[in-house]
């Protein structure tokens, strides 16, 4: 009797799947790995705080991740002037705060003088800021905005996807939202609960209010073992950035429900520091900032090997910043590096180093050999130096790894710069280089290398900058991709950063959960929050 | 346990430990493998005749790998837990036969010593280390610190069996006698100590092969390529999260029945109360 | 028996502990050369406070102690450690109530005696001899044998015999046995009597038999003192005492003692 129950249940399930007709109401469950820190959409600088404002934030243009084309959102149109220091938007019609106040151009403007003001420190604002003579709003008319650039500008356009718009009205940051939610309760270090905003803009095709979803909870978890015991049990819905191993254990248990994205536009990379100041003796100095040594050194390591070994396949050699998921920016000229040891060896006896009873000497008969530093508690980042590790001994070159707690790990990078050599991964959250100037320019802090440089170093640092300027302004999208082009060819060139790895963007969607279609790009299976819905939202999951 | 029995397991345990030490002196030649070597072609492999305990997710020989580990674990852990007991016991036999000042202070510093933060201290410690130690001098200092930071607890208990002994009959007897308070003291008092002191050691030896593995998060203690006992029982923790059929993969707690039988052993050889 | 109306031992003691209530108040007893004297009283009367502070082995840092301890017309209170251990265990010994937790375990017998020896000798060679008649005169062995075992390995009756040994090893004056006899059987308990006895009847050792057994202490000394509260509330001979209690606490004391058959 109960078995029939079931099946008929099941029948019923089948029948609601077939039938495609999505349910309003339901909660969906996830875990986030940490509090997000700042709810003020503005000052979102970590990946929770960055998922809330996602899914809490309405913004002028909207990137599908899917397609990575921009879509209108609160800005029904948009267009530049003729010499490229206006940006124009028209604002969409009877837009509704989630407490119910009207939504106009002065709400974008304040979003902007709040994201501006320099006592807010917001990391989004960094792009809109660096531009000579600054970015002002304007608001023309209730539904007209314009934000007007000191120089002729590109693509910032791209930059608003992570603008969430503020009330003017209101005093919390975070509240109300435009979005398809808003925060409705917080519990800290507990979770965070996602009320449906009941005067969202959008509607689906049919003309149901969208989101179909009532709430979604994050649940603040940890560890990620644990995540994966509650998905098995039913309850979380949805799991992100799964890592090789956690794919593999729950592929093995539960094997329709995960999906390997294919490779994401996250890097793994290793570099040598070139800081000229930096607390190192002269001799290693010699080596970093040789060209040869860091092609040489590029060439000895086994990337298939990496990807195979460490993250089980689900990850694939890199060619350079640009993975092979952004295919309007990857310069598909640059070859993947390839292991050649020969040719590894024939760079460092070229540069003057001699390989003697398997030891790697310089000029001046110092042995080789450096310590890498990793971020400690990291298993793939471990494994991953470990494997480098034997790699370099097979050129002579022994190295030392060093893994440091986080804290510490940035605090040689950034500020002490004691450091030999740093394996660490980059997240890119935009698919346009204009998002990666900090890291590109010599002048940026985040050019890890040899950072924050008062006037370029070397001449290709100085090609790279005047490349990341035309990037940064250029009108004509094809002058940009071929300045990025030629970035992307400088630093396979000259290797500052020798990258590993992209790994693949891995996720787990529970079956009960409909019309995901789970995207490279973060926030991966959540891009499409307001369409995404339950298939048995009555369903309370156990706890 | 009746005599015949605890002498026969003496000898076992001794026959055991033995052997294991000389397997572990003799590592080079008795690991079939180097304990950095990668097998790419064959990670996390089962055991074969090949790798007698299977690959690790390097393709590492477990085998070789845990008889190198033995090496360095099964001599430095007792030498940092000699370390932590000699400070402790001077520390405890100092506070137990000065009190006033000298004992409160040492007293204080064992308490304080028990409430620091020593995650901090550690990390500090790491941060002011040369970035290139070999995995040998961390190792070493790792235990150094262990032993350094391990002595208040043992402290604590033998000032506290010192003090007990200081009252009891046989050494108001043998001041009775006539005999000096230095004399009692070493020859009466002391090497009725040795038991306490003795199974501080003892419980000290398995805590640091455990506590060399979780300080091998915080970047010190055994850095790859070495292995250690810490390291590879690390390893069985992930299998254990992985929650896959552990009686698919038991060659994976090796290490553990290793350690578990080494310091059963060594409990046995040196029982840490006389028998009466 | 040598009774010589010399006194040996003057005391007038008040102890107490520290944060503790008295435990000795005005405690006073006279010890004649040669006498036998049991000193009866309840555990907690304050009889072991008193055998350690005749030895000047009360912890100084616990326990205040007032009065004198004269002996042989010497003060002995305020003497200095070295002085305090010329006395112990050469003119003044102790023999502790439980033998075997009073031999320290992890010494051979053999190296106790003799480092009972040494201590007061100036001819440290001469310990094997010395003591060998020592121990023959308890009637232990004195072979090598015997002086190789480990106190652990002695019956409670050798343990004590050998304790006592050490103590009457150098002839003392007087011997402190406090309640020497509490954990042995019957036969055991009369033999260490006999060992007391005899000690004193041919050494004129005077010994001070503390105990709670008052019938004990009655059947072989030659004056009981019971002990109250820290006090003595009466003394005088055996027979006096134990049939004519003039205290109330001696009454109680006399008629706990089941075996005492006063007819």
């Amino acid at each position: 009797m109960r078995l029939r129950i079931i099946i008929a249940a099941q029948f019923l399930g089948i029948a609601c799947a077939w039938a495609q007709q999505p349910v309003r109401g339901g909660a969906l469950r996830l875990a986030i790995q940490a509090e997000p820190r700042n709810l003020d959409p503005a000052q979102a600088s970590d990946e929770p705080s960055e998922l809330v404002r996602y899914l809490t934030g309405g913004v002028l243009i909207r990137m599908n991740r899917l397609t990575q084309r921009l879509e209108p959102a609160l800005a029904e149109q948009w267009s530049y002037d003729t010499a490229r220091r206006t940006l124009t938007l028209r604002l969409r019609a009877g837009v509704r705060f989630s407490d119910g106040t009207p939504f106009n151009a002065a709400d974008v403007c304040h979003t902007f003088s709040h994201l501006l003001d320099p006592a807010v420190d917001a990391p989004s604002a960094e792009p809109f800021r660096s531009v000579k003579g600054g970015t002002r709003c304007e608001v023309r008319d209730a539904r007209t905005v314009a934000l007007r650039f000191g120089e002729p500008i590109a693509a910032v356009e791209r930059l608003l996807d992570d603008v969430a718009i503020q009330s003017s009205r209101s005093k919390d940051q975070s509240r109300p939202t435009l979005g398809p939610f808003f925060i409705s309760d917080r519990q800290p270090g507990a979770s965070l609960v996602l009320r449906r905003n009941p005067n969202y803009w959008r509607r689906s095709p049919s003309g149901t209010q969208l989101p179909y979803l009532d709430s979604i909870r994050l649940d603040i978890q940890r560890n990620r073992d644990s995540e994966l015991v509650r998905f098995r049990a039913g309850e979380l819905h949805l799991i992100n950035n799964l890592d090789s191993q956690l794919y593999e254990r729950l592929k093995s248990q539960l094997p329709g429900s995960v999906r390997d994205l294919g490779v994401s536009n996250d890097t793994e990379q290793l570099w040598f520091n070139q800081i000229a100041a930096a607390p190192l003796p002269a001799h290693k100095k010699v080596w970093f900032r040789s060209t040869e040594f860091r092609k040489a050194v590029s060439e000895a390591i086994n990337r298939n090997d990496i990807a195979r070994v460490v993250f089980k396949g689900h990850a694939t050699a890199a060619v350079g910043p640009v993975s092979s998921a952004n295919h309007a920016w990857l310069n598909a000229a640059i070859e993947t590096p390839r292991l050649n040891l020969k040719s590894a060896l024939n760079r460092l006896s070229g540069s003057g180093f001699r390989l003697r009873d398997g030891i790697l000497y310089d000029r001046a008969g110092n042995p080789v050999e450096f310590s890498l530093i990793t971020n400690a508690g990291n298993r793939s980042r471990e494994q991953m130096a470990a494997l480098i590790q034997a790699d370099l001994k097979r050129i002579g070159i022994r190295v030392t790894i060093a893994p440091l707690d986080f804290p510490a790990l940035i605090g040689r990078i950034t500020r002490t710069f004691d450091y030999d050599a740093c394996l660490l991964g980059l997240v890119m959250t935009d698919l346009d280089p204009i998002a990666q100037t900090n890291v590109w320019l010599s002048s940026g802090p985040q050019h890890q290398w040899n950072p924050s440089q008062s006037s370029p170093e070397t001449p290709w640092e100085a090609e790279i900058d005047r490349m990341m300027h035309t990037v940064a302004t250029e009108a004509n999208a094809a002058a940009r991709k071929r300045a990025f082009d030629r970035v992307q060819q400088i630093i396979a060139e000259n290797v500052p950063f020798i990258y590993l790895i992209n790994r693949h963007a891995l996720v787990a969607v529970a079956p009960d959960v409909r019309n995901a279609q789970p995207a490279v790009l973060r926030p991966q299976t959540l891009w499409n929050i307001d369409q995404l819905w339950l298939a048995s939202p009555a369903q309370v999951p156990k706890r | 346990m009746t005599a015949a029995l605890e002498r026969r397991a003496r000898l076992a345990s001794a026959a055991f430990l033995a052997t294991l030490a000389i397997a572990a002196l003799a590592a080079d030649w008795v690991a079939p493998y180097q304990p950095e070597e990668q097998f790419r072609e064959t990670i996390a492999a089962a055991p074969s005749s090949r790798f007698w305990l299977g690959t690790d997710d390097l393709g590492r020989d477990r085998f070789s790998r845990l008889i190198h580990a033995t090496r360095i674990s099964l001599l430095i852990a007792p030498a940092a837990a000699l370390l932590s007991v000699v400070l402790a016991a001077s520390a405890g036999i100092a506070a137990a036969t000065r009190t006033g000042l000298i004992g409160n202070l040492l007293m204080g510093a064992a308490d304080i010593t028990l409430s620091l933060p020593w995650l901090l201290l550690l990390l500090t410690v790491r941060s002011l280390l040369p970035l290139d130690v070999t995995p040998w001098a961390s190792l070493t200092l790792t235990f150094a610190l262990l032993g350094a930071i391990g002595w208040a607890g043992p402290a604590r208990v033998i000032r506290a069996a010192i003090r007990e002994l200081l009252v009891s009959d046989f050494v108001i007897s043998a001041r009775g006698r006539g005999l000096s308070k230095s004399r009692v003291f070493l020859c009466h008092v002391l090497p009725s100590a040795r038991p306490v002191v003795a199974a501080q050691f003892w419980s000290a030896v398995p805590v640091f092969v455990l506590a060399e593995a979780n300080l091998s998060f915080l970047g010190l203690g055994v850095t790859e390529p070495a292995a250690s006992w810490g390291t590879m029982l690390k390893e069985m923790e992930t299998v254990l999260a992985v929650g896959g059929n552990l009686l698919n993969q038991y060659w994976v707690f090796a290490p553990a029945a290793l350690v578990f039988v080494s310091v059963l052993c060594l409990t046995i050889l040196f029982p840490s109360r006389i028998s009466t | 028996m040598s009774r010589s109306g010399e006194p040996l031992l003057e005391l007038r003691l008040s102890v107490d502990y520290r944060g503790g209530s008295g435990v000795l108040q005005t405690f006073e007893l006279t010890i004649a050369e040669g006498e036998l004297i049991g000193l009866a009283g309840q555990s907690g009367s304050g009889k072991s406070t008193l055998a350690l502070a005749i030895l000047g082995l009360l912890d100084e840092r616990r326990a205040r102690i007032e009065g004198s301890i004269r002996f042989r017309q010497q003060e002995l209170l305020g003497l200095g450690e070295r002085q305090w251990r010329s006395i112990r265990g050469r003119r003044i010994a102790l023999v502790f109530q439980s033998a075997v937790s009073s031999l320290t375990p992890t010494m051979r017998l053999g190296d106790q005696i003799r480092e009972a020896w040494q201590a007061h000798s100036n001819h440290p060679a001469e310990w094997r001899m010395e003591t060998a008649s020592t121990l023959g005169a308890v009637g232990l062995p004195t072979d090598d044998s015997f002086l190789r075992l480990f106190p652990r390995e002695l019956s409670v009756g050798m343990a004590q015999r050998f304790l006592a040994a050490m103590a009457v090893l150098h002839k003392p004056d007087l011997l402190i046995a406090d309640e020497p006899t509490s954990a042995l059987d019957v036969i055991t308990q009369s033999e260490l009597l006999k060992l007391f006895q005899s000690l004193n009847s041919q050494h004129g050792t005077a010994i001070l038999f503390i105990t709670h057994d008052i019938a004990v202490a009655a059947s072989f000394c030659h004056r009981i003192a019971i002990l109250h509260d820290g006090a003595i509330v009466e003394s005088g001979a055996p027979a006096t005492v134990l049939t004519n209690p003039r205290e109330e606490y001696t009454k109680r004391l006399v008629s706990a003692v089941p075996q005492w058959n006063l007819g």
